[in-house]
């Protein structure tokens, strides 16, 4: 199962009852009707079939997969239109205007 | 992805809708009769209640009340120092069988009686609920007589109604949590 089946089962049959419960309580349910006792059963199921479906969550992996993405056919990656990057992970595109200034050439003695 | 978990809400909310629907869809009861009994009872309300009540009708009755009543074996008086023994009780269905909640037995000299009876049951029966189907069972020289009537409690839901729907409503969170994919280590 790719869900979570026993918190189905817990949820599912806390979810029949309590609905059939409630149908009761708002008088839509006399109290010996048999949806008391089948609505708890057919939450079961449907807290099962949720944990086999588990149509929720993108299921994050910790592991990198071992089939890399296929790359769309037609399209090519531009390695040119990257700009190389020096030591410090930054763009080679010259200094950059937030650069400090370097030790020594302050003109303030 | 995204239209995968739509997909998936709306089977929840249709399964859930289809439960509601037959839930509603019940058949009426039968009613059930057995002896010759009669006897009936008259509410402050205005609702009243005789052996001839179908089962699928639902009578609201007050939560405290003085109810008149009436009832008759049809038996042949007795003697003036005549006694015979009786039993009987009342119990209150439930979808696996029924609970007795007043029984009674002895003996008695009379074969019919009227009178009135005060009770009340405010706090510990939830007003503005679904039918609860009450079955008198009274046995006397030989003959037992079974009436049932479907009652409930005059009223609007109460708190008890609202709390049961809040959780109802956190259990199907929880319903749809365990639709949620476990990540793998």
């Amino acid at each position: 199962m790719k869900g979570r089946p026993i918190l189905g089962v817990i949820s599912g049959f806390l979810f029949g009852l309590l609905l059939g419960v409630t149908l009761f309580l708002f008088g839509a349910l006399p109290l010996n009707s048999p949806w008391l006792l089948v609505l708890p059963v057919l939450g079961i199921v449907l807290g099962l079939v949720m944990a086999a479906w588990a149509p929720f969550g993108g299921g994050q992996t910790d592991e990198p997969t071992q089939d890399a993405p296929a790359q769309p056919s037609g399209t090519t990656l531009e390695q040119d239109a990257i700009p190389p990057l020096d030591e410090g992970g930054r763009t080679f595109d010259g200094p950059s205007d937030a650069d400090p200034p370097e030790a020594g050439t302050s003109d303030d003695t | 992805m995204r239209r995968r978990s739509r997909t998936a809400a709306l089977v929840l909310v249709g399964v859930m809708a289809v439960l509601l629907l037959a839930a509603f869809a019940l058949p009426a009861n039968a009613e059930v009769l057995q002896g010759d009994c009669t006897g009936g009872a008259v509410f402050s309300n205005g609702a009243s209640v005789t052996e001839r009540q179908p089962l699928n009708q639902v009578v609201a009755v007050p939560a405290a009340d003085t109810v008149r009543y009436v009832g008759d074996t049809n038996l042949e008086p007795l003697g003036p120092d005549e006694k015979e023994s009786f039993s009987g009780g009342v119990s209150v269905a439930l979808p696996w069988g029924s609970v007795t909640v007043v029984s009674w037995s002895g003996e008695t000299d009379k074969t019919a009686d009227r009178g009135s009876y005060t009770y009340d049951v405010s706090g510990l029966v939830p007003e503005g609920t679904g039918g609860v189907e009450v079955t008198a069972t009274h046995t006397q020289r030989g003959q037992t007589c079974i009436v049932a009537v479907t009652m409930s409690v005059d009223g609007d839901p109460g708190w008890q109604a609202f709390t049961a729907a809040g959780l109802t409503a956190l259990s199907a969170v929880g319903v749809a949590g365990a639709g949620v994919k476990r990540s793998v280590k």
